[in-house]
């Protein structure tokens, strides 16, 4: 673990040094999402150094006695690592890069790699890696938020129908209806009744239409529960109902909600890239990879970097996702110990 | 002296697809203040579906307690209380430890956090006073470094060390019945004796009555006061633990008796009862003992016996008390 916390920290410190004016200029004048990437971009070497200081007695909560286990498997390590690299580059973008992603420079089009611009410029001569970057952005801004809904409202859904019983027909055949619609036609003709669509609007309508299989899997795990020892036990000691939830069903969903919300990310960043290959994203010129790729495709045998470069990006981060998936799920399970 | 615990007729049903099954049918016993009551059977015989009846357990549906019952504890019906007066009861007045320590304590959450739990749920105790009793409670049932141990999880300890868990859980809020389903019989021998050691001096220590669930006539003959004996969801015999031992009165009784292997009695070989405990859904009629029984009548196969008081608050439910011979 420490050597972790030690290579945190020296790139934590190594980026404030190489980018310390960006930093400063980003914290003064950029937009609020500028502000948060230099935020994180400051608070990275400070968290690692809390956690190198962090005392031992702490040791037996949860999370640092899960930790350990996470780096144990070398799939897990790599899609630790990967993820880790993926939503590091995609939240510090613009400390990162300079280059402006939207800023069009037609003297320069198509330029091939250089100094400049290491991945090259695109058709209107803006930067490729910047865009890659930005566009990767774009991708986790809608897929972490989504995720997230489509957790909440599935867990909210799914501990409901296992718990009160009058509800679970109806709750179940709602879900088994969304579960019924392929879920790329549903968004294609979702998306159809607008022109533009806000980052936002993106990411509620793909969480909205995203908790049907998290609800089935939530009522499994919370039937199964229901039926353990342990809560005939938290019954007969009189505990409230909603300690009971809090404190025994909640904490015993974590391990299963949290693979599937890992797993998850990487299925939403598909379908987003997807429908963005399809003409239907987040409106121009917010950089979107697969829109890289449609525009990109057109000059595959002139120019392949344009559209292999997203491709690759997107690649790297399903697989980052899904090993991370498979690793927590390992290690969460109490079964693989 | 009333009784603490006093249950009359109590009938709890299951819906099957075999039909209706009465798991425990007609049964009636009292429990006096600090007094530990035995039940003892084989499997099946319907004394942890009684224990879970005390408390309301009983899944319902498919289970059902018929509203003919009755279980008074301290004057008050348990069966006409609310949800919040029977969740108050619960843990507070009636509390319960299970068979299998191992899965009743939550595997994700400190054996500290639950206590402290058991504690909050009944007291509006801070968490710092919280922690502090449970640190006390651990001490009480005999943990070795009880502050530390407030930190483990359930897999990091024994079996006879989360049972001890369970026991200060229980006891979390000084219950003043305890019952108890077969607290003992998921551990090793050795283990046994110190879980009935605990138990038998907590009860002394609080004054707590407990009703003791067992198939087990040596772990019971050391720790009850009075005796119960089920056989197919009835109460067969009841009685002092002495008079029970040494003039059983019941042919099941007697029968149990002799498969208890005893050192001042070497024999060649147990008895044992032949037969099987009949399905639940399908009991004989009669005395529901009489087609394992050795000394059965004629009528026993039609006609359910009486519960016969043989005197010395001893009783049985036996054509053959009836009849006065002589057992």
């Amino acid at each position: 673990m420490r050597r972790w916390k030690w290579t945190a920290f020296a790139l934590g410190i190594g980026l404030l040094a190489w980018r310390w004016s960006r930093i400063l200029e980003l914290l003064t004048r950029g937009s609020p999402l500028d502000r948060l990437a230099a935020s994180v971009a400051l608070a990275l070497p400070l968290f690692a150094a809390g956690a190198l200081a962090m005392p031992l007695e702490i040791r037996n909560r949860w999370v640092v006695r899960v930790a350990p286990r996470l780096v144990g498997g070398r799939a897990m390590t790599l899609g630790l690592v990967l993820s880790g690299v993926v939503c590091a580059a995609a939240v510090l973008a613009p400390v990162l890069i300079t280059r402006d992603p939207v800023a069009i420079d037609l003297a320069h089009r198509l330029a091939p790699p250089s100094w400049a611009h290491p991945l090259g410029t695109d058709l209107a001569g803006r930067d490729q890696l910047s865009r890659v970057l930005h566009g990767l952005r774009t991708s986790l801004a809608i897929a972490l938020p989504a995720v997230f809904i489509a957790i909440v409202i599935g867990t909210a859904m799914g501990t409901t129908a296992a718990f009160l019983r009058r509800l679970d027909g109806v709750l179940m055949r709602v879900v088994d209806v969304g579960m019924a619609f392929p879920r790329v036609f549903l968004l294609l003709v979702l998306f159809a009744f607008w022109r533009t669509i806000s980052i936002g609007a993106m990411t509620l309508i793909l969480g909205l239409t995203g908790w049907f299989h998290v609800t089935r899997l939530v009522r499994a795990e919370a039937l199964a529960m229901r039926d353990t020892e342990f809560m005939l036990a938290a019954r007969a000691l009189g505990l409230p109902a909603w300690r009971k939830f809090t404190r025994h069903v909640l904490p015993n969903l974590a391990a299963p909600i949290i693979v599937t919300a890992t797993l998850g990310i990487g299925n939403v960043i598909l379908i987003e890239s997807g429908l963005a290959y399809l003409g239907v994203g987040v409106s121009a010129p917010t950089p979107s990879l697969g829109r890289m790729i449609n525009v990109g495709q057109t000059y595959l045998f002139t120019e392949p970097a344009l559209a292999v470069v997203p491709g690759v990006t997107i690649l790297v981060t399903v697989i980052a996702f899904s090993l991370l998936g498979d690793g927590l799920h390992h290690a969460l399970n109490p079964r693989s110990r | 002296m009333t009784s603490l615990l006093s249950v009359r007729h109590l009938t709890t049903t299951f819906e099957s697809p075999e039909g209706v099954v009465h798991a425990v049918d007609d049964v009636s016993f009292d429990v006096q203040p600090g007094e530990t009551l035995g039940l003892v059977g084989e499997s099946g015989c319907g004394k942890s579906v009684t224990a879970l009846s005390l408390l309301r357990l009983v899944p319902q549906p498919p289970g059902l307690i018929d509203p003919a019952s009755r279980i008074v504890f301290d004057g008050t019906d348990i069966l006409d209380l609310g949800p919040n007066a029977l969740q108050h009861l619960r843990g507070n007045d009636i509390a319960m430890i299970f068979q299998e320590p191992t899965t009743t304590l939550n595997p994700v959450l400190t054996v500290g956090a639950q206590i402290a739990e058991a504690i909050r749920a009944h007291e509006p105790a801070s968490r710092a006073e919280a922690h502090r009793r449970t640190v006390e409670l651990l001490d009480m049932v005999g943990i070795a470094e009880p502050a530390q141990r407030t930190h483990a999880y359930p897999h990091q300890l024994s079996g006879g060390m989360q049972q001890r868990v369970m026991i200060a859980m229980a006891l979390s809020c000084r219950p003043r019945l305890l019952v108890a389903d077969e607290p003992t019989t998921a551990l090793d021998v050795t283990i046994q004796a110190q879980i009935l050691d605990l138990l038998r001096e907590l009860r002394h220590r609080f004054a707590m009555a407990m009703v003791f669930i067992t198939h087990d006539f040596g772990i019971v003959a050391g720790i009850a006061d009075r005796i119960a004996v089920m056989y197919g969801g009835r109460i067969v015999e009841t009685g002092p633990t002495q008079a029970l031992f040494d003039h059983p009165r019941h042919p099941y009784t007697q029968g149990l008796l002799q498969a208890v292997p005893r050192v001042d009695r070497p024999t060649e070989r147990l008895a044992g009862i032949p037969g099987t405990v009949p399905s639940a859904a399908h009991w004989p009629a009669g005395c529901r003992f009489h087609p394992r029984c050795p000394s059965r009548l004629e009528r026993c196969a039609s006609q359910s016996p009486p519960d016969v008081d043989v005197g010395g608050d001893h009783r049985a439910a036996c054509w053959l008390v009836d009849s006065d011979e002589p057992t």
